[in-house]
């Protein structure tokens, strides 16, 4: 007899909502058809975002590790989880992508929330795919000119060593959206401030990207009280330089993020596509947060319509 | 049967959560869930609501909720008198709660809009929509059955074949659809008017499709909590809203004009 699909989703339904069943684990799951999201640690509340907006978004059984931020402790779960042969692993953070990578080369893995990427070398791994933390450029330039309307040139700091990838797409994008790229190459985090004074007259934005050479907090302060004082829009790409002073953050929804990978998953395991062959996608969501005491400074009217796209603001 | 079996989950949902008998004390508290709002931070939103409240010498609190069970959970722990709710929530929290809508904001002189369906490729028919993925802002705990129900009503359009990816905002889905990350977007249409002025790459997005008009969030009263000399002034307060700066800044806040008293299509409409 044919279980009736609206009776089995009543009783996941039911498991899930009184408290049954461990959260994240349905019942009803025979060994190789469980999907694992591995945490590299669910105390650091960004980590479990993802997770949630993964298991909304999927009808598929679910079932959570976390590695507490331990490799030790990280490689014996893998054990126990090589035993489940699970379907798919959705690695959420940089240990827990190493562990998954380290661990199975043979079982679909969706990388997320893992800084820097490309540093995980995935030219031999087939089976890895993800959803990297570089919102793209065009995202964070129209949410620039959103704010700050007039902007037409942006400059940019960045050594090539970090940045050279980014660079290439932000000037591929830039022309289109009527931005001229004023882009200043730096080596060592000394040239900074003269690489300002080079930049600082023929640039009315400066974009900080986030570039371990150029980025230190005396650079930072720097940046942030030259810009200013020239009255240029500075924007940053995390909210900790937005309260800091910078005008304007545009940074990845941590939510979105396990939407993509509930997305992704269903290309993998709904229309059979290799994970070798979905590229690493950037997120689409972002999170936008403005320094309104800046703006004011900088002289930007922000009409209701326009702060309506900001998630939260400085005052 | 899709949409059957999606309105049976939700309404499932509500009475498996409720475990408490109504009546008990008054919360005098209004909850607000609007999902497909932009609100990463509600904080703002309670206070400046709050704020305004306060002035006019009324003592209820106001709570924004993000999430959907959570304010289920409240209205049975704290029977507020009164909900600020989504509309395509309303018929399903009518089922369970005595509801009476109040009053429903305007924008433009429009109680409602409507969502464009938006993509860069060549569809043309909405049954080719099967295996597409789509990016739209959230519409609740169920937003591919909530979008299935609401904005395709009466369409061939199989939701359960397509990837929804949910994101905060329409500039977000504008952009992912416009740069080639996803097939589809569904978004409001001034915003692609907002955003091709500043990016010509959202100027190449064709519409497909139009919704039905969705009705704005609705103010309504639990009857079984709210007394009818509290509904009078809360009625006042909100009709009175665009009347002073306080409930102006309210009204920005929520991107509306002001409120209006249903009428009889509306009414109509929520049934």
């Amino acid at each position: 007899m044919k279980f009736p699909i609206h009776l089995f989703l009543f009783l996941i339904l039911i498991m899930t909502t009184s408290g049954l069943v461990e959260p994240g684990l349905i019942c009803f799951v025979e060994a190789g058809e469980e999907i694992v999201i591995l945490k590299t640690n669910q105390k650091i509340p960004q980590y479990n975002l993802p997770a949630e907006a993964f298991k909304k978004a999927l009808s598929y059984p679910v079932r959570e590790f976390d590695i507490e931020g331990d490799l030790s402790k990280g490689r014996k779960l893998i054990e126990k989880i090589k035993q489940d042969k699970p379907r798919l692993i959705f690695a959420i953070g940089d240990k827990a992508t190493f562990l998954a990578k380290e661990g199975f080369s043979d079982v679909p893995i969706i990388f997320s929330m893992v800084l820097n990427w490309k540093k995980l070398d995935l030219s031999k791994n087939k089976n890895i795919t993800g959803i990297s933390l570089d919102v793209p450029p065009e995202s964070q330039f129209t949410h620039l000119k959103l704010i700050a309307p007039q902007v037409s040139r942006i400059g940019v700091i960045y050594s090539p060593e970090a940045s050279q990838e980014l660079i290439r797409r932000a000037r591929e994008i830039s022309s289109g959206l009527g931005i001229e790229l004023v882009e200043i190459q730096v080596t060592s985090e000394k040239e900074v401030k003269k690489a300002w004074d080079r930049i600082k007259n023929r640039i009315d934005a400066l974009w900080m990207v986030a570039d371990p050479i150029v980025i230190t907090r005396e650079n930072f302060e720097f940046l942030q009280k030259q810009t200013l004082q020239q009255k240029i829009p500075f924007l940053g790409y995390s909210e900790s330089f937005v309260k800091a002073g910078a005008l304007l953050s545009v940074s990845p929804d941590y939510e979105t993020i396990g939407s993509q990978a509930a997305s992704i998953t269903l290309q993998i395991l709904k229309d059979k596509q290799k994970p070798w062959d979905i590229q690493v996608t950037e997120p689409i969501g972002t999170v936008i947060i403005l320094n309104k005491a800046t703006a004011k400074k900088l002289g930007l009217s922000l009409p209701d319509s326009i702060l309506q796209l900001v998630n939260r603001t400085f005052e | 049967m899709f949409f059957r079996i999606a309105r049976y989950l939700l309404i499932s949902f509500l009475f498996l959560e409720s475990t408490q008998a109504l009546g008990a004390d008054n919360g005098a508290s209004i909850f607000f869930y609007n999902p497909d709002a932009n609100l990463k931070d509600v904080s703002v939103l309670k206070a400046r609501v709050g704020n305004y409240l306060k002035k006019t010498n009324i003592s209820m609190d106001f709570q924004p909720f993000i999430k959907f069970e959570v304010m289920i959970q409240q209205i049975e722990a704290r029977k507020p008198s009164f909900l600020i709710i989504s509309s395509w929530y309303y018929p399903i929290l009518a089922q369970k709660y005595p509801l009476t809508p109040l009053l429903i904001p305007i924008k433009n002189g429009q109680k409602g809009y409507k969502k464009v369906l938006v993509t860069l490729e060549d569809i043309q028919d909405l049954k080719e929509l099967s295996g597409k993925t789509l990016a739209t802002t959230p519409l609740g705990d169920n937003t591919p059955e909530l979008l299935a129900y609401n904005f395709f009503k009466n369409n061939p359009v199989d939701i359960s074949s397509m990837k929804i990816i949910t994101v905060p905002k329409d500039v977000d889905a504008l952009l992912a659809v416009s740069y080639k990350r996803v097939n589809l977007a569904m978004v409001v249409p001034n915003n692609i008017d907002i955003l091709k002025a500043i990016n010509p790459a959202v100027a190449k997005i064709k519409i497909i499709y139009t919704s039905p008009e969705i009705l704005h969030p609705l103010l309504v009263v639990l009857k079984d909590y709210a007394s009818a000399e509290e509904v009078e002034k809360i009625k006042s307060i909100f009709l009175k809203m665009s009347e002073s700066p306080d409930g102006k800044e309210v009204l920005n806040l929520l991107n509306y004009d002001g409120w209006i008293v249903p009428d009889e299509e509306i009414l109509g409409h929520l049934e």
